[in-house]
């Protein structure tokens, strides 16, 4: 018996569980992330959800915190002693970015989600235009810019939700992705097209038009309104022959004529000018390392030998409406 | 050890358990990275190559039945079983101190995350003296009882990252060359050295076996079954991260089980769902533990009654050397290869035929 309670009391000592937890109520929950940098030091904003119970009702609130240091570890560290809550990074719903850190630091950041448990990798990115500042002083919150960029995705075509997976991914195929693009203008948000990035880098924005073409052949297009033309369907599929590539667009549209004398010679322009840029705006050359393997390792310069087909199936809405004489 | 009999089942459910050590030790991300897509082909032919060592070495488990593995050593090496026993105890530390450290690596970093590294392996320890304190045969119905757990833990989370799957990302399937290939084969079949050594502690007798079915029957059906769960879980893997993000996270698994969302009430998961992958590294380091006591035993004659002793005295060594030494992955092989050595040796020496008939029955 004095052995058992001996070995109890022994054990006791390691029950640790319990020392270290944290009340939700003082755990700020960041749902907006911001980085910045600016002459050597990342500028990192958060906007921390915090939960007030007045008279029995719970009020949601936002508060936003900012603190600069030559390390992300470091800028993180300094936004814990403003808040008198544990910051916890586990809830990010929306990451912004800005061109000057996409320039300098984009890969450094990335691998600090990478190396950082706490993150999870469904959280969408984005990159900004105007300062980051404005974005947490305007209070902004994280629904919006999610809400903006999902709604234009369906609605205008203009823009596409990234992930932070689908954009790691993408860079790590051949060091090119794109993220959607938004600015704010009199405090209100607005969508930029797409910014694309190389090697790490800001490579490009592509405007609105240019957009709703990339999202075409990407087949991210459910409704969009292209040069005064109304799109309301789209497939797109892709067959790869060695350097061949014939991608079929089948659309409905309420101006079949128009669309069918635009669209071809529009898409072609588009690809052929990245394609002279030597950027593989549509992954092309891994789509063939995956299909033809044995083809693609004989081939150098691959980019440059992709000769693409762009076959349109456009099919007319139907039109319930007589015509007004 | 008491003489109760183990069942096929809890053999072949042990046999499993260790085999899987494989995800821990070696893990995933080793073998895309050598290569890439193509690891489903060299988890197969790493499958046949253990098969065949199976085959190989049948003739240790059906000479001598009633003696354990380190009892056939004392009787094949009568003039150095010292020196040999003595590298297998060496080799044992070497394997549980890696082993160790990267299951309690695993648990602070995806599980206990503000808990002291020594504190988990003190838990841990403690639990496996308590299990080791028990009976072989309490060990193998543990095995049995958990093994329906990780079933369900493991058709729960398949059932989740069903969704997530694009077999697009498997292509192309031969990437890789021929030398990477074999190189990853190999790897995969030195990960089974180890568990096939520990399960000879368990003496043939022991079994309580069908008249259809030996050692070598159970053992390669556990290989077949824990080749199918390892097979399930790369494709798994690469289909839904695509090989470049598989081969940079070392516990790709893990970023899997973090996407599972049941109608997104049922989230955010994956530390309970990381205990099957706890479990597969628990049994390795009991039954490594059991084998370096029972090789710690035989080098200095230590008495029955002193055997707890022994067996705490390896913990506290293990709980404090744990903490302070890092084993690279390289001498974790290493010690596999001088494993594989040891026991093709041992074959290679029935096999010549020294040892008399009634020896081998």
């Amino acid at each position: 018996m004095k052995k058992a309670i001996f070995l109890l009391l022994i054990l006791c000592l390691l029950l640790t569980g319990c020392t270290t937890y944290t009340e939700l109520n003082d755990l700020g929950i960041v749902s907006l992330l911001g980085i910045d940098y600016q002459d050597h030091n990342y500028i990192v904003y958060v906007s921390i959800m915090e939960g007030n119970q007045d008279d029995g009702v719970l009020e949601k609130d936002n508060i936003s915190y900012h603190a600069e240091a030559q390390s992300l570890e470091e800028a993180f560290q300094n936004i814990i002693i403003q808040s008198s809550k544990k910051v916890y990074l586990s809830h990010i719903d929306v990451l912004l970015l800005t061109d000057q850190l996409i320039n300098t630091k984009l890969k450094e950041t990335l691998l600090n989600f990478l190396n950082n448990n706490e993150y999870r990798n469904n959280f969408n990115i984005v990159s900004v235009s105007s300062p980051l500042a404005s974005f947490f002083e305007s209070e902004i919150k994280t629904d919006e810019i999610e809400k903006l960029i999902s709604i234009n995705h369906q609605e205008s075509g203009t823009t596409q939700t990234i992930d932070f997976e689908t954009f790691f991914k993408n860079l790590l195929i051949d060091q090119n992705s794109y993220l959607p693009r938004i600015s704010l203008e009199e405090e209100h948000l607005i969508i930029d097209g797409f910014t694309l990035k190389k090697d790490y880098q800001k490579y490009q924005t592509l405007n609105q038009e240019e957009s709703i073409l990339l999202n075409l052949l990407n087949n991210q297009i459910t409704h969009a309104v292209w040069k005064n033309i109304t799109i309301y369907e789209n497939e797109t599929t892709i067959k790869i022959n060695q350097n061949k590539v014939t991608i079929t667009l089948n659309i409905t549209t309420d101006d079949k004529q128009k669309l069918n004398q635009k669209l071809k010679s529009h898409i072609e322009t588009f690809w052929s000018n990245y394609q002279k840029q030597n950027y593989d705006l549509l992954k092309l050359q891994y789509k063939i390392y995956q299909n033809d393997f044995s083809y693609y390792k004989t081939q150098h310069n691959l980019l440059q030998k992709i000769k693409l087909e762009i076959k349109l199936n456009i099919k007319q809405k139907n039109n319930y409406i007589g015509e007004i004489s | 050890m008491k003489n109760t009999k183990i069942t096929t089942f809890q053999y072949c459910i042990m046999a499993f358990f260790l085999l899987n050590s494989f995800i821990p030790l070696i893990g995933y991300h080793t073998l895309t990275k050598l290569n890439k897509t193509t690891s489903f082909l060299s988890i197969l032919i790493g499958c046949l190559f253990i098969m065949m060592f199976i085959q190989l070495v049948k003739n240790i488990f059906s000479f001598q039945k009633n003696k354990t593995i380190l009892q056939k050593i004392e009787i094949l090496f009568p003039k150095s079983k010292k020196l040999i026993l003595l590298l297998c105890s060496m080799i044992m530390i070497t394997v549980l101190l890696y082993s160790l450290n990267n299951l309690v690596v695993f648990i602070n970093y995806y599980i206990l995350k503000d808990i002291n590294l020594i504190m988990i392996t003190a838990s841990l320890l403690l639990t496996i003296l308590y299990c080791l304190n028990k009976s072989m045969d309490s060990i193998f119905r543990l095995t049995e009882i958990f093994f329906y757990i990780y079933i369900f833990i493991f058709l729960f989370s398949f059932l989740g990252m069903g969704k997530f799957i694009n077999l697009y990302n498997v292509k192309p399937l031969l990437s890789s060359s021929l030398e990477n290939t074999i190189l990853s084969s190999l790897l995969y079949f030195i990960s089974a050295i180890i568990p096939i050594f520990l399960l000879g502690i368990i003496p043939h007798s022991h079994i309580n076996f069908t008249p259809d079915k030996t050692q070598q029957h159970i053992l390669q059906n556990a290989v077949k079954f824990s080749t199918l769960l390892i097979f399930i879980n790369l494709l798994t893997i690469i289909s839904t991260l695509g090989i470049q993000l598989a081969n940079i996270y070392q516990n790709p698994d893990m970023i899997l089980y973090k996407k599972i969302s049941f109608l997104n009430i049922l989230e955010r998961i994956e530390t309970t769902i990381a205990f099957n992958n706890i479990l597969n590294s628990f049994f390795f380091i009991l039954m490594a533990i059991y084998v370096l006591k029972e090789s710690i035993i035989k080098i200095f004659n230590i008495k029955k009654e002193k055997e707890i002793i022994s067996l705490s005295l390896i913990i506290l060594i293990l709980m404090i050397t744990s903490t302070l030494l890092t084993i690279p992955k390289n001498l974790y092989l290493i010690s596999s290869v001088l494993i594989l050595i040891i026991m093709l040796t041992m074959s290679f020496k029935l096999f010549i035929g020294k040892y008399s008939q009634h020896e081998t029955n």
